[in-house]
């Protein structure tokens, strides 16, 4: 993989991500004023026009990107966590009906669907925007549990692995040096897909207007607020739309990228440099 | 036409792994190649199908097989499974474990004869088992389920059911009891469809008898084939004359596959620094009876001693227990090492597991078994085959076993390397005193053991 490959994919993926943590400190003016009237559509006074009530556009876009971009990358990575050491716990232990119980639960609590818990975590404490994180990792864990105990009970049946065991090799060293490495590259693949999963429920909870309340700006809001006024002026739905699917889209396409360099990369073909 | 112009293979530091090496393959001709290990010769067998390992760079020279270049896309879908069949070192490895043999058979026969019936499939695969001596009863099996020997016949007859034009053969024979190595190797040379044959092998018995031409690969290059070199007189080491006391003792053995009794109440004792070899037939039970010993796969009845202590049929449960350590360096070298790590680690949390257990460190193995420094910071996937064995037995050695089996360890190796290490065991034993099983199918190897016991009909005698 060359280098260049490598920062096509990471480039947009980091532009949205950057706009989307610093936009609040750039935003020009208030993000609640009116300053004009509804779906002005964009001009030189403001670059992206106005929405429903008449804001300015490039402000919300701005300030709207932060709480989702954190939401959807924290749910990722505390699922991810939770994700690896449950399974590769379930699949390391010797009580056999422990591990059993275990997914099973995680299995049980798959099947419930992932808004209605959404709802159930915003509607005990409203309009908090950790509560909604929370929400999304609790959702998102069960298929990385899955996915990564599959792995992992693969990779403990392998002689080395054995052998390791055999050996007295303490069980944190197998862990880091014959799972790890093998569970990496599936871990990216699965961390990109439920980032998308992630960025979703995330613009789901603002579009619902679960977390932080009405005059807060959110991409996923955004989306809703505006539609009326597509034919006056698109782009406070399009922006906001087009960020969210540059995020989705780029973030598993890299990670994707990162799992095949880890994996070792495709066959050597022997083409003359 | 078949061959290989001046290729030329470099590795990512710039040692030349093939220097302009010739190789003309006609149809009907066996052409041997032989040379130590480490000198290219799975490197060259491997670029005839468009294989280069990872890391490696062709940097000059032409392959043609067939007409076709292994180094395109299309030419590559045309010679793999189709124009060029490829035995490769490690068979239980290449298998798909989740298939069955005859399945995996079928599939063969299918992607090289697309166009024919199921009829004629089914008896392409039919000849092909009863060429390459592979047992039709074991076709329903999983490649788990088959030994060693087992599995590189199931290979070899996957080759034979495609018909290719060229036949490469890594070591065709090395799980192989001499007597169905003889019927294998009569298979191979006398095949109906006449293909071009390059076979890779330190049996020297076989390229002498088989080939007709011999090519030699020395550090990349292609040397004129001097004598062949012998094997040291085989003698059997007695070391020491302190008395010598029972460590292993095992009794009442009973292990079964697939409901059939494999080894039926067999009883076994080592004692300090000794040395034993198993034999037997393939398929006899031998990697079956070791890996039960060793801890990782039980057997149906039997206890096991160690100095007078019985001890648990799982090696995990003994390491747990601070239970005595029996090493096992395996057949399939490739399984054994973790893909994911250099040599320097594995060896390194090899000794760092023996003083964790409390067992006494030993020396650097690397010097001992004959491997160059600078495999130190290589995975295995940039280790030639016999490199591997080497490493594998290193791990082992390095983790101060109280017992080591070692399945076949050298049957990869060539006739100087394989001496050194049988060597470097004796060395290993006269100074640790460890007692050692080795499981072989060379009578040159086991020659050297103490005393050597055979598998017959599910007896140890």
């Amino acid at each position: 993989m060359s280098g260049l490959r490598r920062w096509v994919f990471a480039l947009p993926v980091g532009a949205v991500v950057t706009v989307a943590v610093i936009g609040p400190w750039l935003a020009p003016g208030s993000i609640t004023a009116p300053v004009g009237r509804p779906f002005e559509p964009g001009g030189t006074a403001h670059l992206l026009g106005t929405d429903v009530l008449g804001r300015d556009v490039l402000a919300r876009v701005l300030a709207g990107g932060r709480t989702l971009v954190l939401q959807a990358i924290a749910a990722t990575l505390l699922g991810s966590l939770a994700g690896l050491s449950v399974g590769i716990g379930t699949a390391r232990t010797c009580h056999r009906r422990t591990a059993a119980a275990g997914q099973r639960a995680v299995d049980a609590f798959a099947a419930v669907p992932a808004v209605l818990v959404l709802l159930l975590a915003a509607s005990g404490s409203a309009g908090s925007d950790v509560v909604v994180a929370v929400a999304i990792t609790a959702v998102s864990i069960p298929f990385s549990v899955r996915i990564i105990h599959e792995r992992t009970s693969r990779l403990i049946t392998t002689d080395y692995v054995c052998d390791a065991r055999a050996r007295g090799e303490s069980g944190w060293a197998v862990i880091r040096y014959d799972l790890l490495p093998g569970i990496a590259p599936v871990a990216l693949a699965e961390g990109g897909i439920r980032f998308v999963a992630a960025t979703q429920l995330a613009a789901t909870a603002g579009f619902l207007g679960l977390g932080a309340g009405a005059p807060t700006a959110n991409w996923g809001r955004m989306v809703r607020e505006n539609s009326t006024g597509l034919n006056a002026n698109p782009l406070p739905v399009i922006v906001p739309a087009v960020l969210l699917v540059v995020l989705a889209v780029g973030m598993s396409a890299l990670l994707d990228r990162l799992a095949v360099e880890r994996a070792g990369g495709l066959e050597q073909t022997g083409q003359l440099a | 036409m078949t061959g290989v112009q001046g290729l030329s293979v470099l590795t990512p530091q710039g040692r030349k792994i093939l220097d302009g090496v010739d190789l003309d393959l006609r149809p009907g001709s066996v052409t041997a190649l032989i040379g130590p290990s480490g000198s290219g010769k799975s490197t060259l067998a491997q670029a005839l199908v468009g294989h280069l390992g990872p890391g490696l760079r062709r940097t000059a020279g032409t392959v043609e097989v067939r007409g076709h270049d292994p180094f395109t896309a299309s030419g590559r879908a045309q010679i793999r499974g189709r124009l060029a069949g490829y035995l490769p070192q490690d068979p239980a490895s290449a298998l798909d474990p989740r298939r069955r043999v005859l399945a995996q058979l079928l599939t063969a026969a299918r992607t090289a004869h697309p166009k024919t019936g199921r009829e004629h499939r089914n008896q392409l695969v039919r000849t092909a088992i009863a060429t390459a001596s592979f047992d039709p009863n074991l076709l329903r099996r999983h490649p788990a389920q088959l030994s060693g020997g087992q599995a590189q016949r199931a290979l070899l007859a996957w080759t034979f059911v495609t018909r290719p034009g060229l036949l490469i053969l890594d070591e065709p024979t090395s799980g192989l009891d001499p007597g169905t190595a003889a019927q294998v190797q009569a298979a191979f040379t006398t095949l109906p469809w006449q293909p071009a044959v390059l076979v890779i092998s330190h049996d020297h018995d076989l390229v002498a008898a088989r080939a007709d031409q011999i090519l030699e690969l020395d550090d990349g290059h292609r040397r004129v084939p001097a004598a062949s070199p012998k094997l040291r007189q085989p003698q059997a080491i007695t070391l020491g004359s302190r008395p010598r006391s029972v460590v292993l003792e095992a009794s009442g053995i009973v292990i079964e596959r697939g409901g059939r009794r494999l080894l039926d109440d067999v009883t076994l004792t080592v004692g300090t620094a000794e040395m034993i070899a198993v034999q037997g037939i393939s398929g006899s039970g031998k990697t079956s009876l070791a890996r039960a010993l060793c801890g990782f796969a039980p057997p149906a009845r039997g206890t096991l001693r160690v100095h007078g202590t019985q001890i648990n049929w799982d090696a995990a449960v003994r390491a747990r227990r601070r239970q005595p350590f029996i090493a096992y360096v395996g057949q399939d070298a490739l399984a054994a090492l973790n893909p994911h790590e250099t040599v320097r680690r594995t060896l390194h949390r090899a000794m760092n597991a023996a003083a964790r257990a409390g067992r006494p460190a030993g020396a650097d193995p690397i010097s001992d078994l004959a491997l160059p420094q600078d495999v130190l910071d290589r995975t295995p996937a940039r280790l030639s085959g016999g490199q591997r064995h080497r490493v594998a037995l290193a791990r082992a050695l390095a983790s101060a076993p109280d017992v080591l089996v070692c399945d076949e360890t050298t049957a990869a190796l060539d006739a100087t390397t394989t001496s050194h290490i049988l060597d470097a065991l004796d060395g290993w034993r006269e100074k640790h005193r460890t007692p050692m099983v080795l499981i072989t199918h060379t009578p040159s190897v086991a020659a050297r053991a103490g005393r050597v016991l055979t598998i017959t009909g599910g007896r140890l005698r």
